[in-house]
């Protein structure tokens, strides 16, 4: 609109305000015009049915009228900010904006608004329609995607539909979930370079290629892999359709597919256990068995013949006859005893034996039965199952063997830590024994010989220390022996004062006291002695070395002992430097070591002997500095 | 003033080994005197008593190497024989660097620890008789005039009568006088002697 | 300027030689290796070092004898003995006929600058 009107053109200037208002009241939006004071100046005819005010009642009036809060109170500060720094939010702009009617209802409204040229003061025309209807549709057109969405998203399916370049259009929230992404990392993405894996992209790109056109095949039900954000393979099991144009044209796939990753592996599984089973079968010997009473009419499987070296042909034989031919004789008493009490107490019980095959090989065999009643009453039916486990116990022999062989090494290799403390300790009687020998020598080729008083008692002290020499020798013998595990009934105090002529030595020549500081009684044990003792010493061991590395530290170790909660708790304590996080990470694995010549089997080895005694074996910080290690030991009943 | 006998000190830890080398220092006439620690030896220490000193090295609380510091620092100049159960060679090369007499490993033939402990003493006698010398020597030197001790200076480092009298602006005949003088009252019998008597008063003590 | 001082280590093992050359090379020494005792003696007469390194099992001569040999010839040089398999009593032996020091073998360079580089130290402030 041009109100520059060029002077030289030959309408008056009545016509010309006719005509504008003609042009204005014909005008479909709501046309106002405002002074620099933000008085309306105009207000058209589609103002007039937009605010439902006659323009009679506008005019004049200030514009905020036409506004609701709280838009109207910031406009004449708006205005005044304008016309100083010419900034403009919506002068020049236009926005979307909210207006109010006559009756006090509020609409949203779009309002461009101009700075009319040359006007002198400042006037400004405003152009605004409703768009009520049209926020209406949007509203509705997004209620509609978002409900769309939500029975999408409801769908126990991924659904995902792809465009003809492969670019995801749309998933739900299954998909996104299987796939681990959020909907705004998949959308508008390339669904190969996304989610499926690298060697199966090209062939992936082939099929939706092939759906495209039509190809029926492609459109079967088809299993692949997705590949999820954690890259993760997830095994998936599509289903496709394609999705059409207005011409008709396929512009792209919808795709649901169920995550069968789960099923296919336990499918799997299952299919691994039966084949699993078939083999153990045939190779585990596993015989069953049913005998009839009071007749003693037996049945064999082939594999209980197998398992005892017997003739099929020779036929079963009954629990007493089977006994007396195949029974080792240690085993052979106590296995009739266990079967007739088995049988008379008419429930499940188990045997474990040894037979001799007729080729004098000696197997182990273990028998689980079960008693029922037979057809008529007194009669009774023992079914159950022949199972020889000679290579399992040997086994179990073997791995037994093998940590108690590793336990002995740990402890050859504790004591070889110790080893300049003992010779210190053995070296000292022996210094002892051979000076006094000596000097009673010297004594004796004196003039005039020697005082058989005195003689006698250079001997009692020579006796004195050669014992106590060998005193140290023998625990040190009986520490080192290999042997078998085996459990005593200990009182921890007792042993701690033992193990005090092993640990002290180490403890004296590295300059460390050793203190301890046991409960006045503490209740009995069921233990090994040599393998607490194994674990002690190691304890204190280590507290020496970490004495050995802060030397600033308190030189002493202390020992104590306690009943925790029905167990009896020893400490180690030192107050040495500590154990670093990043060590005390690892300190329990094996062959772990910060020693120079550490094995790193010590503490592994001490947490489970304490474990196969049923205790636990931990370490905190000692308070004011140091390391607690701390052991239980669970108290034996009436202890 | 009678001197007290030359003692051997005895350090060890272990109360058999302790009782055992008193018995056989005893055997052979030997005075002795035993301490349980190194602290407790250094509590009762007297320089002025003459012996030698029979250390054990591993000890609790201060280790024999280190009572050995203590006592070469207070300048003490008591012999000392090492005694140990496992010393190794560094322990034992430190040792010796140290003064030590000897280093013996436990356990040891009698004669050997006797004759490092004669030898011990002997080291300490001479030692204390080297004292004993100097300080006669210095009080000697403390007696003689200044212009005696101008004249021994100047003979000590080897000038002739004739050049020391023009030094001193003096005759030769008075050089000979204080020369004199200075011989008799050094208790000098030639130069030499009196040279070495004069390098040892200025030896460090 | 004073040559540098001369240091003259005796092993059979060219590595030790080596070694030694190299570590007290850095303090400024110049140093000679001789595998036996003979061809060491040899050099002798001719040159006079400030300090000896021996083995002490030189296959021709102990090195304590080595010691003991310098001392007849009224040579009070400082000698240090290197000993692979040490034990006590043969430190102790030679610690008290006079050696400087007794170094077990292989860790010797720390030991070896303690003791010579006071010595090299001591022998550039001496007129010669």
């Amino acid at each position: 609109m041009d109100t520059n009107a060029d002077p030289s053109a030959a309408a008056t200037p009545q016509q010309d305000g006719n005509e504008l208002k003609a042009l204005l009241d014909a005008a479909i939006d709501g046309v106002i015009v405002i002074d620099h004071a933000g008085r309306i100046a105009t207000f058209n005819a589609a103002a007039e049915r937009l605010f439902g005010y006659p323009s009679s009642e506008v005019i004049g009036q200030r514009v905020e009228m036409l506004m609701p809060e709280p838009y109207r109170t910031g406009h004449d500060a708006y205005m005044t900010s304008y016309q100083r720094t010419g900034k403009a939010r919506i002068i020049g702009i236009g926005r979307e904006v909210a207006a109010r009617r006559r009756d006090g209802t509020v609409f949203p409204a779009s309002l461009a608004v101009g700075e009319i040229p040359g006007s002198v003061p400042k006037r400004y025309v405003g152009f605004i329609h409703d768009i009520s209807a049209r926020k209406a549709a949007t509203a509705a057109l997004r209620r509609e995607r978002d409900r769309a969405q939500s029975y999408l998203d409801l769908a126990q399916v991924m659904l995902v539909a792809l465009d003809a370049a492969g670019h995801i259009t749309l998933i739900n929230r299954k998909g996104c979930e299987i796939l681990g992404y959020t909907e705004a990392e998949l959308v508008s993405r390339d669904w190969f370079e996304q989610c499926v894996s690298p060697t199966h992209r090209d062939a992936a790109r082939a099929a939706l290629r092939a759906a495209l056109q039509g190809d029926g095949r492609a459109l079967e039900y088809t299993e692949d892999e997705v590949i999820t954000r954690e890259g993760h393979a997830k095994l998936i099991g599509w289903r496709t359709t394609r999705i059409h144009d207005e011409q008709g044209n396929a512009s792209g796939l919808l795709c649901s597919g169920e995550d069968i990753t789960e099923q296919r592996r336990s499918e799997q599984a299952l299919k691994r256990s039966e084949q699993l089973l078939i083999s153990a079968q045939a190779i585990a010997k596993f015989g069953n068995f049913e005998i009839h009473l009071p007749d003693r009419a037996s049945l064999w499987s082939q594999q209980v013949y197998d398992i005892i070296g017997r003739d099929p042909d020779a036929g079963p034989l009954a629990p007493e006859e089977f006994a007396g031919q195949f029974l080792h004789p240690d085993d052979r008493d106590r296995f009739l005893h266990d079967w007739r009490r088995g049988v008379a107490e008419s429930g499940r019980f188990d045997l474990e034996y040894r037979i001799v095959r007729p080729d004098g090989s000696t197997r182990v065999v273990h028998t689980l039965a079960q008693t029922l009643p037979g057809k008529d009453a007194p009669s009774l039916v023992v079914t159950g199952t022949v199972h020889d486990i000679t290579d399992r116990k040997l086994a179990e022999e073997e791995l037994r063997q093998g940590q108690e062989r590793l336990t002995h090494v740990a402890r050859l290799s504790t004591m070889g830590e110790m080893a300049t403390g003992l010779a210190h300790e053995i070296n000292q009687p022996l210094t002892a024994i051979a000076t006094y020998a000596q000097a009673s020598t010297r004594l004796m080729d004196a003039p005039g010989g020697a005082d058989p008083v005195e003689l006698r008692e250079v001997l009692v002290q020579i006796t004195a220390q050669a014992l106590r020499a060998g005193e140290v020798i023998r625990r040190l013998r009986a520490f080192v022996k290999n042997r078998a595990a085996r459990t005593e009934t200990l009182d921890m105090n007792r042993l701690i004062e033992d193990l005090r002529v092993l640990a002290e030595p180490d403890a004296r020549v590295n300059d460390v006291r050793l203190t301890l500081e046991l409960a006045p009684t503490v209740p009995t044990v069921a233990a090994d002695p040599v393998q607490i003792q194994q674990v002690l010493l190691n304890l204190v061991r280590n507290a020496i070395d970490a004495m050995l590395e802060a030397p600033g530290a308190p030189r002493e170790v202390v020992i104590t002992t306690a009943v925790v909660d029905q167990d009896v708790e020893v400490c180690v304590i030192d107050r040495a430097g500590g154990i670093p996080p990043e060590v005390a990470l690892h300190l329990f694995n094996p062959f772990y070591t910060t020693k120079e010549a550490g094995t790193g089997l010590g503490l592994a080895i001490s947490r489970s002997i304490i474990r196969a005694h049923r205790g636990k074996l931990g370490h905190r910080p000692t308070p004011g500095g140091g390391t607690t290690f701390h052991f239980t030991l669970p108290q034996l009943p009436g202890g | 003033m009678k001197e007290k006998p030359a003692t051997v000190f005895v350090v060890d830890d272990d109360d058999a080994v302790r009782t055992s080398l008193r018995l056989l220092l005893k055997s052979v006439g030997l005075p002795v005197e035993t301490f349980s620690s190194a602290q407790e030896f250094l509590d009762s220490f007297d320089a002025e008593r003459a012996g030698c000193l029979v250390l054990d090295i591993r000890m609790p609380g201060m280790s024999g190497l280190e009572l050995q510091q203590r006592l070469n620092e207070i300048h003490a100049i008591v012999p000392i024989v090492f005694i140990t159960g496992h010393g190794d060679v560094p322990m034992a090369v430190e040792a010796m660097q140290h003064g030590a007499v000897d280093f013996i490993q436990k356990p040891f033939r009698d004669q050997d620890l006797i004759d490092r402990i004669n030898q011990a003493l002997e080291k300490d006698r001479d030692n204390r008789a080297g004292l004993k010398e100097r300080d006669t020597i210095r009080r000697r030197m403390q007696q003689l005039t200044p212009r005696e001790r101008e004249v021994l200076d100047l003979v000590t480092q080897g000038k002739a009568n004739k050049v020391i009298a023009g030094d001193l602006n003096v005759s030769q005949r008075t050089v000979e006088i204080h020369r004199a003088r200075v011989m008799e009252k050094m208790g000098a019998s030639s130069l030499a002697h009196l040279v070495r008597m004069v390098i040892e008063a200025e030896r460090a003590s | 300027m004073n040559p540098p001082p001369l240091v003259c280590v005796v092993d059979p093992d060219p590595a030790v030689r080596r070694r030694v050359a190299e570590v007290l090379g850095a303090l400024g020494a110049q140093v000679e290796g001789y595998a036996t005792a003979r061809e060491f003696m040899a050099r002798l007469p001719h040159a006079i070092p400030v300090c000896v390194i021996a083995e002490a099992r030189l296959p021709d001569l102990p090195g304590l004898a080595l010691l003991q040999e310098l001392r007849a010839r009224g040579l009070a040089l400082p000698v240090i003995l290197l000993a692979g398999d040490a034990d006590v009593l043969a430190a102790v032996t030679a610690m008290r006929a006079g050696a400087l020091d007794y170094i077990e073998k292989p860790f010797i360079d720390r030991a070896l600058v303690a003791q010579v580089g006071p010595i090299l130290e001591l022998d550039g402030k001496q007129p010669h």
